[in-house]
């Protein structure tokens, strides 16, 4: 066989064309999975807002104050039960409606504690609580409060006992990832 | 000039050809395929009562269809006076995986009118409901369908069995699994009365 | 001539690759399956959202326990295998919904379902981090299933892409007990 002569605008434009295909395979990715990364952007807990104490913070269509968290039993296994009473105003309806909501317990090594299912009994006997219902988080969310509007908001949990000097309570909305809020406790 | 044009014929003709014949061949094999369906007998075997049958996924025997007022195996009779047609049967998981979609081996065909369609499946063994057959583990259970008040309750039931195969790769997830259910027997079975008190 | 022949050996050779890759190329669901995690009786297994110890494993013939404020007995036409295991959250509150016995010939038992309300069993209640829960698990299945048998633990039925730790249970047991009392076992 032959060398076959090739003029120098011909090999230029095999050139172009190399450096072109990384790229356009590239820009293929991208216009593949946009919409993935974004979603994982979306729902990914990237950026910690921390909250001095006593002050409300920005999140999800709401402002968010903590009221209290305080231990109210101790059974005798060794499990602390806590409440946590939280206080929302709403701002922005649309994104506050948006479910779920994950309030939870953090331990400074990065443990999680997630609110009972069942409002614990001992929470439930407490006297300022009788006959009273106070909402949980999800069910202040899926409650469509109108703009302005203020919510208390109470979730009980159980931990092991000690942990509960210790654990800082962080809430999580889908309409505000990736950002959320972490809570410094008063006192 | 003309014979490339002629050329570009010939590939079109031919193309067009290639596309025509396969789609006709396409066409006749499904409509071969309908046809064959079509075709199939009706009838399916007979299954006669207390003999077991392997339907793919299970293994089962019908026993014993009858009238009771009773809403479950050892209950008292139902308060409202209610009817329920009681039918025994034994079952086996034939899989490798427990199962709880037992729900579906019979079917009442034709429909007895005021039958509920869904019924309830008792394990003998706990007089409860049934909710799982382990692998290798054959059960005697109960299946109780309430009739609707004042329906008249059926002389014979045909019962059809559906039976499953089993595939290594689904086409979707390439998982195992049980697929292309299918009546593969049917049984009629007297439906012995009680006498029922006044 | 050789040409011919190099022409179809290539083409036979194209033919044996594809089937080839067709049979053996891990399919979607093995690709996104379980993500195991092996270990011994004993051991203490940590998975991406909690751990895992199995400590002891029972046989009997039939079981009583107390449900809902009434007595109930069990038998089976196999055998009850009861696995006393712990479990604990690691590090979020997690659901730990699937105990699995997975004999030497491959058949999978889940738990059964027959011991609804029984005490202490494991896979009713969530886990908490820090708060390991000791419990039961019971089996219902046949004798020959019982030799060199493997415990599947995982959040879910079929875990994708998630921890499924597998614990290989002893070889030979005991032959089963007529009857446990539920009440009456010793967990520690």
């Amino acid at each position: 066989m032959s060398e076959a002569v090739v003029s120098p605008s011909v090999l230029r434009m095999r050139r172009i064309s190399l450096w072109a295909l990384p790229m356009a395979l590239a820009l293929g990715i991208v216009l593949q999975s946009h919409e993935n990364a974004w979603e994982w952007w979306r729902s990914r807990e990237l950026f910690a807002r921390e909250v001095p104490a006593s002050t409300a913070a920005s999140l999800g269509g709401a402002d968010w104050k903590l009221m209290g968290l305080r231990r109210v039993a101790e059974r005798a296994d060794g499990r602390a039960v806590m409440l946590l009473d939280m206080e929302a105003v709403v701002r922005d309806p649309e994104a506050f409606a948006v479910l779920p909501c994950r309030l939870v317990l953090e331990a400074p090594d990065g443990r999680r504690w997630s609110p009972q299912f069942l409002t614990p009994s001992e929470v439930n006997r407490l006297p300022e609580r009788r006959g009273r219902t106070i909402p949980t988080c999800t069910q202040a969310l899926a409650s469509k409060p109108t703009a302005g509007v203020t919510l208390r908001v109470s979730e009980g949990f159980v931990l092991p006992a000690g942990m509960d000097r210790q654990v800082r309570p962080v809430l999580s909305l889908p309409a505000g990832r990736p950002h959320y809020l972490r809570f410094e406790i008063p006192g | 000039m003309i014979v490339s044009w002629l050329a570009g014929l010939r590939q079109a003709i031919s193309s067009k050809l290639t596309i025509g014949i396969g789609g006709l061949l396409a066409l006749a094999i499904t409509s071969g395929q309908s046809l064959l369906e079509a075709l199939e007998p009706p009838v399916l075997p007979a299954l006669a009562a207390g003999t077991p049958l392997d339907a793919g996924r299970w293994r089962i025997a019908l026993h014993e269809a009858r009238l009771t007022t009773q809403s479950r195996p050892d209950g008292p009779p139902a308060p409202d006076g209610a009817q329920f047609l009681a039918l025994d049967l034994d079952v086996g998981n034939r899989s490798s995986e427990t199962d709880n979609t037992f729900a579906r081996i019979l079917i009442v065909d034709p429909p007895v009118e005021g039958l509920q369609p869904s019924p309830t499946f008792w394990l003998m063994r706990d007089k409860a409901m049934l909710s799982a057959l382990q692998p290798g583990l054959p059960e005697r259970v109960q299946v109780i369908w309430r009739l609707a008040p004042g329906a008249k309750p059926p002389e014979r039931l045909r019962l059809v069995v559906n039976g499953e195969t089993f595939k290594p790769r689904d086409n979707l997830l390439a998982a195992p699994g049980w697929f292309n259910r299918k009546p593969i027997a049917a049984a009629t079975l007297p439906v012995a009365r009680v006498e029922v008190k006044p | 001539m050789s040409g011919a022949f190099a022409k179809l050996g290539a083409l036979v050779l194209a033919a044996v690759l594809l089937v080839g890759m067709q049979r053996y190329t891990p399919g979607y669901a093995e690709i996104t399956g379980p993500i195991p995690l092996t270990g011994k009786i004993g051991e203490t297994l940590t998975g991406r959202t909690f751990s895992v110890r199995a400590d002891k494993v029972l046989l009997a013939e039939r079981l009583r326990f107390k449900a809902y404020g009434r007595e109930v007995e069990r038998d089976t036409g196999g055998v009850f295998a009861l696995v006393i295991a712990a479990l604990e959250a690691q590090p979020a509150s997690v659901n730990v919904g699937s105990a699995i016995w997975r004999s030497a010939q491959g058949a999978r038992f889940v738990a059964s379902p027959r011991f609804q309300g029984a005490p202490r069993l494991l896979g009713t209640d969530r886990l908490e981090p820090g708060l390991p829960q000791r419990g039961l698990v019971i089996f219902e299945i046949p004798r020959e299933s019982v030799a060199g048998a493997t415990l599947l633990v995982a959040a879910s039925r079929w875990p994708r892409l998630d921890t499924q730790a597998e614990i290989a249970l002893p070889a030979t047991l005991d032959t089963p007990a007529p009857l446990i009392d539920l009440s009456e076992l010793a967990y520690e």
